[in-house]
């Protein structure tokens, strides 16, 4: 995508209207929110606002989602800080630091490192997402079918491995999930698959619906299992006080370490924000003079992960809206919203939709600014809603699932397929296999069968002609060296030793 | 000896297995019914190596399983009256979609809201905020989507 006024103009244009700004800072409380309650995190939040986003224009529809993508990355740190659970999984590593300095009497400090850290982590991603995201596009244009089908596998491969405990349940379950994009008509010759003369499959499983079923219903299932476990917190202490930036930006340094280290884990396809705020947060305290403090409530440990795990949302971006491979699973489920607009994810989008693209970079610039003006002015009324009873939360995202999923399909079939897929999910959930790489199989599903056979069909039905190719090649070999990196690795440890010695 | 553990693992490979070798099966009836001729690269063809790719991969897996001897990586079990609970909320929600289906939303929900309020035990402002959310929810959805749910 070559740098056009006219479009920036025009997206622009598109982004200060009162209706964008609006749904920006909406998204971002509404993140907020999601990250503060327990167990919910940015895909459930960006899939439960999913289905509202089919009655406003592509660019509202992203400018909210992102919203809850960056708000709810954000608001997981605020349990993290006052109650020492963390909201989200990426603010895991904010407990570390973040509770024992609220323990300290230093909680209000705590809570400022965290929201700026955040905000910054973010505008840095977002520069390195400006930057780099058009250039990678261009290169990705030369890239043929079976590139893309080698991409496809790498993206399933590697959410697969690291989504779970076991490599290979993860990539069964990407295999399940691109089985169910089989169902429908074959999208080469017309021809009806798995279907059992049953009208609505004609059209295939719908994303949404199976999105509400995977994500949101066994979440809510496991949450009906814990209530009878679950304490409830009387009181949280206000501790919120206005940040003082003399003593935060003393930490830039640190802060510019973690966005690089958030950026490049978010940009690898499954480097989510978790695994990001614990490499910073290591960082962090390898580099320090006084590592020892760290655990009792240092500020480096809080910046450091809040910065790198909001810096992944933009690195998570780059191969989602490049090369259509989501980088996050907050990614995946953001590429369904392309989907639902009638696009697909790819370097075709930024010649295709260049006033869309510039509307994202806007929105990302403006959210990360908003994100830090709603954390200062909302953090005192967003802790309130740990208080929120599960026994209310439960049924209103059940009824607020099944809503969407009717809504996005205009039938009962779509609520069906979420009851149906919501009670699988939760056994695959139950008995150890990730629902994530099956969600991400169902987005790349198309792009891998269509890609596969486009390749074969260029290569006269010869499948070398899959493999041959000098990009797809080194796709291969990353692919392999994520599987098996490991036993290589320790392969090579334990052989060339004992022969350097012979 | 088999730990609990590790027996559900096989009983949820022997599923997916099962279900695979019938989808399998599946995919030599949708050619002869269309009357397509049999093509290498047909319709059928990426169906049958994907699940012959998840045929392996639950093979491998039953292997992986029965060589471990650390108990598998699964969430801890869940006891009786857990499981009763989430079995009976899937019910409800299976219910809802079928009321739903027969008598419209506002019947569905309001049976869904009645029964998750006796399964959940929500405190009085929690039920009054259910029973608010649902005629809430009906009247954006048609008249401000233009939705009839």
């Amino acid at each position: 995508m070559e740098f056009s006024l006219d479009f920036l103009q025009s997206a622009w244009a598109q982004s200060i209207t009162i209706t964008n700004l609006l749904l920006l800072l909406a998204g971002v409380a509404i993140g907020i929110v999601i990250g503060v309650l327990p167990g919910f995190g940015p895909p459930l939040g960006i899939a439960l606002a999913l289905p509202f986003t089919y009655y406003i224009s592509p660019v509202e529809a992203f400018s909210l989602l992102l919203g809850i993508y960056n708000g709810a990355m954000y608001g997981g740190s605020i349990t993290a800080v006052l109650i020492g659970v963390p909201g989200t999984s990426p603010a895991a590593a904010t407990v570390l630091d973040g509770h024992p300095m609220l323990q300290n009497g230093r909680g209000a400090e705590a809570m400022n490192l965290s929201l700026v850290g955040s905000a910054c982590g973010g505008l840095f991603s977002t520069i390195v997402l400006v930057v780099i995201s058009p250039l990678l596009a261009s290169f990705a244009m030369s890239f043929g079918p079976a590139e893309y089908f080698a991409l496809g596998m790498l993206g399933i491969t590697v959410v697969g491995k690291v989504s779970g405990n076991n490599a290979l349940k993860g990539i069964l379950m990407g295999a399940l999930g691109i089985l169910l994009t089989t169902v429908g008509f074959d999208p080469i010759s017309g021809q009806a698959r798995y279907t059992f003369d049953v009208v609505s499959l004609y059209k295939g499983i719908p994303f949404i619906p199976l999105l509400m079923g995977l994500f949101a219903m066994p979440e809510m299932l496991l949450k009906v299992e814990q209530l009878g476990t679950q304490t409830v917190l009387k009181e949280i202490a206000s501790v919120y006080t206005f940040p003082e930036f003399a003593k935060i930006f003393k930490h830039k340094a640190l802060m510019v370490r973690s966005a690089i280290i958030g950026t490049l884990i978010g940009i690898m396809p499954g480097g989510g924000g978790d695994i990001a705020a614990f490499l910073a947060y290591s960082e962090a305290k390898r580099l320090s003079p006084t590592p020892e403090q760290f655990g009792q409530g240092m500020e480096e440990g809080v910046i450091s992960a809040e910065t790198a795990n909001n810096a992944t949302v933009g690195g998570a971006l780059i191969p989602t809206l490049t090369l259509g491979v989501p980088g996050s699973a907050a990614a995946a489920v953001l590429m369904g919203a392309f989907m639902v607009h009638g696009m697909t994810p790819g370097p075709r989008l930024f010649s295709d939709e260049p006033v869309l693209m510039y509307s994202i970079f806007i929105g990302l610039f403006l959210i990360n600014f908003m994100l830090f003006f709603v954390g200062c002015l909302f953090i005192k009324y967003a802790v309130k809603f740990i208080l929120v009873p599960m026994q209310l939360v439960v049924p209103l995202v059940f009824l607020l699932c099944f809503i969407g999923s009717y809504a996005s399909e205009g039938s009962m079939y779509g609520v069906w397929i979420t009851v149906i897929s919501g009670s699988c999910g939760y056994c695959f959930v139950k008995h150890g296999f990730p629902v994530i790489p099956c969600v991400l199989g169902v987005v790349l599903g198309p792009l891998i069968e269509g890609s596969f056979r486009q390749a074969l069909i260029l290569n006269d039905d010869n499948p070398a002609g899959l493999f041959l190719r000098p990009i797809s090649m080194g796709i291969y070999v990353l692919m392999i060296f994520n599987l098996f990196g490991g036993q290589i690795w320790d392969w090579i440890k334990k052989h060339l030793p004992s022969k350097a010695a012979k | 000896m088999l730990t609990t553990e590790k027996k559900k693992n096989f009983v949820m490979l022997g599923i997916i297995m099962l279900v695979s070798v019938w989808l399998f099966i599946e995919t030599f009836y949708f050619e002869k019914e269309l009357g397509v001729a049999t093509s290498t690269f047909g319709s059928a063809f990426f169906p049958r190596i994907l699940l012959g790719i998840i045929l392996l991969l639950c093979i491998a897996l039953a292997v992986q399983t029965l060589l471990d001897k650390k108990p598998p990586n699964a969430t801890p079990s869940i006891s009786r009256p857990a499981l009763l609970h989430v079995l009976v909320a899937m019910g409800v929600c299976l219910l809802f979609a079928l009321i739903w289906d027969l008598a419209g939303f506002l019947v569905g929900a309001g049976v869904f809201a009645v029964l998750m309020a006796v399964l959940l035990r929500p405190s009085v402002p929690s039920l009054i905020a259910i029973a608010v959310f649902i005629p809430t929810a009906w009247f954006f959805f048609t008249r401000v989507f233009m939705v009839s749910l």
